[in-house]
């Protein structure tokens, strides 16, 4: 009787300290932030091409736009496997 | 042995100045060069129809070098990181890890893509009227500065350490008359000549052969 009334009332709450939890959130809020300044630099190449007209301008827009793309894609992935993680 | 440049402009194939000669024995550079020589196809907001490019300069590649070394720990780092979480339970599960690595991914692809974007964007361009300073720092800040050749009073040229001495960069100084924009033009490839060259314009602009 004496070691049921024990197994009931004994405390068995063990604060599990994981870093992992903790990292999810600013991973997430990073990735989000990531494609936004890719979408920007997209729109600064597209003021800088009219500002200054070169050859190497083709290259750069083509740069941005797969980083953009790659970004996007990564972003995805990339929140899916920390949250599900 | 140099090819004999093609292209000069008419304005200043008779020229007899310095920097028109070395000018001459140059070769030709792509659009991607740090030092082009009268480029051709290259123009900049509000030129004027009859304005020659003299001289593009970018900053030169080992400004640079921090920047690789950064983008290199943050693919490291991740990395390390995965490894250790298979080791020590604290740190939580490999998936978690595996996402800091796409997160790390994205941002050095990102930062490797700004720093294309700034050496190729960051442009000093002197014409036979001005000189014109294109800035570009990250996808929120880009800034374009000019001052007329008649404005510029004084040039001059730094080249400190043995990063400069190694790779001839420096940074160029120029002052212009009255409280308008002066410019510092920091780790520029070959900053005696660019010196020369202002200074053999101002030169030929003060006589009036341009």
């Amino acid at each position: 009787m004496g070691n049921i009334y024990d197994e009931i009332f004994a405390n068995t709450w063990e604060p599990v300290f994981n870093l992992g939890d903790i990292l999810k959130i600013p991973l997430v809020i990073i990735l989000v932030g990531v494609l936004l300044y890719s979408f920007m630099l997209l729109l600064k190449v597209r003021i800088l091409v009219d500002t200054i007209n070169s050859e190497g301008n083709f290259k750069m827009k083509a740069l941005v736009s797969f980083n953009l793309f790659i970004t996007i894609f990564a972003t995805i992935l990339g929140t899916m496997i920390i949250l599900l993680g | 042995m140099k090819k004999e440049r093609k292209y000069i402009p008419k304005k200043f194939e008779k020229v007899d100045k310095s920097f028109i000669n070395k000018l001459k024995s140059e070769e030709q550079h792509g659009p991607l060069s740090s030092f082009s020589i009268f480029p051709k196809r290259v123009t900049f907001y509000g030129k004027d129809p009859d304005e020659d490019i003299v001289l593009i300069v970018r900053t030169h590649w080992i400004a640079f070098v921090p920047h690789v070394a950064f983008i290199f720990l943050l693919l490291v780092l991740p990395i390390l990181f995965l490894l250790l979480s298979t080791q020590v339970s604290f740190l939580g599960t490999v998936t978690l890890y595996l996402g800091m690595l796409i997160v790390c991914l994205i941002l050095a692809i990102n930062i490797t893509v700004t720093t294309i974007l700034k050496w190729y964007y960051t442009v000093n361009i002197v014409t036979d009227q001005r000189i014109v300073v294109i800035r570009m720092e990250n996808a929120f800040y880009h800034s374009y500065a000019e001052a007329q050749l008649e404005k510029i009073e004084d040039v001059t040229h730094t080249n400190i350490g043995a990063l400069g001495t190694i790779f001839d960069v420096g940074d160029v100084q120029i002052d212009t008359a009255g409280h308008g924009v002066d410019f510092h033009l920091k780790m520029l490839p070959r900053p005696r000549e660019l010196q020369d060259v202002i200074n053999d314009l101002l030169e030929m602009k003060q006589k009036g052969d341009i």
